[in-house]
């Protein structure tokens, strides 16, 4: 499977390290050189530097040819335009983005992508514990 | 008219002032509490402090009983969002939206969105229309640019001169059409046997692709341009 990942913080670059051992192609875009210091040494997987929601980017990440585009930047605004892209113009099959609000919900509703939302996660585990 | 601004930064303040200079009634939406704050004391105007892509802000400034919406926040993506968002939950019945990256522009028609400005764009589009010598000059522009109305006077040396519409028709390129042909004072719809002479002013519209073909056809080979 060929996953792009989008943001290569504390999600993004474990998610890229555990994907990358199961045997995935792996991309991680970030626009930090430094952030792909938190890749394993042996990530076998490949980096592209560059924003996110630049065509030219996505298209160096090969999102022509990705089955799966994941957006876990810190920018939520970003990871929901680059996920519309991936969706639209690229017509990745699986996108998912990570933000939060309402807005979210209406655009996952809209364009099909599936919407992480870090605080009802949390929320919800928080929940588990104390119940 | 009622008019929604959502971004505070350079563009956003002057838009703001200028459309107040035009007696409109402005509501500005800024995310940085210090220059929502300066902006409101120094214009005067009502100035909403917070996210303009989250529909509760928007609804706080009563974007619905807005005109016009611009957005013109300082990143692309804030600004489509926000877009997305106000025209899913209002019908707002204008909303301009600003593309900070050219390349973008091109990206917001694919996800939909019509109405872009980018400010790099219009004025790379000036500069090189100030560019063009007095050979062919564009007279309008409209859908977005991409079509022309154009005018060239006809010199003793253009391979058009006494030639009938008729005879220079297939040299034309496609989506281009001769609208009038001025000769001192008098205003001439071109017919195909109607000639053209030196001297001749003529308007044609044309598609912006086609502008540098069309020059072709009717001065000769471009010289223009550096």
């Amino acid at each position: 499977m060929y996953v792009i990942i989008a943001g290569c913080g504390a999600v993004g670059s474990q998610l890229a390290n555990t994907l990358a051992k199961a045997m995935h192609n792996i991309v991680v875009i970030d626009e930090d050189n430094k952030s792909f210091e938190k890749l394993e040494p042996g990530f076998n997987g490949r980096t592209v530097q560059g924003n996110t929601i630049d065509l030219e980017v996505q298209r160096k990440a090969g999102m022509d040819k990705a089955d799966v585009f994941i957006a876990v930047t810190q920018n939520d605004n970003a990871n929901l335009m680059a996920a519309q892209m991936a969706k639209k113009i690229f017509s990745v099959r699986q996108v998912t983005a990570r933000a939060s609000g309402t807005h979210a919900q209406m655009i996952s509703a809209r364009h099909n992508i599936e919407i992480i939302y870090p605080v009802t996660l949390q929320i919800r585990q928080i929940m588990e514990v104390i119940s | 008219m009622r008019i929604t601004v959502i971004g505070g930064g350079k563009v956003g303040y002057y838009l703001v002032k200028t459309l107040l200079d035009h007696k409109h009634k402005v509501t500005l939406i800024e995310k940085d509490p210090d220059r929502a704050q300066k902006i409101a004391d120094e214009l005067g105007v009502l100035v909403i402090k917070g996210d303009g892509s989250d529909l509760n802000t928007l609804k706080e400034a009563e974007v619905d009983l807005a005109k016009v919406l611009v957005v013109v926040t300082g990143k692309d993506e804030d600004n489509l969002i926000a877009v997305q968002v106000a025209s899913e939950n209002f019908s707002i019945p204008r909303i301009i939206v600003r593309v900070n990256n050219p390349k973008n522009e091109e990206v917001f028609q694919r996800l939909g969105i019509e109405t872009t400005v980018s400010s790099t764009g219009t004025i790379a589009g000036l500069i090189e229309k100030e560019a063009v010598t007095d050979e062919i000059k564009t007279l309008l522009t409209f859908e977005r640019g991409s079509m022309t109305i154009v005018e060239a006077t006809i010199r003793a040396d253009s391979p058009v001169v006494d030639k009938s519409v008729l005879q220079i028709a297939s040299k034309l390129p496609q989506n281009c059409v001769l609208v009038t042909v001025l000769r001192e004072h008098q205003v001439i719809f071109p017919r195909g046997d109607t000639v053209l002479r030196k001297g001749d002013a003529l308007i044609a519209v044309t598609t912006l692709d086609n502008q540098d073909a069309l020059e072709i056809v009717l001065m000769g080979a471009a010289k223009r341009r550096v």
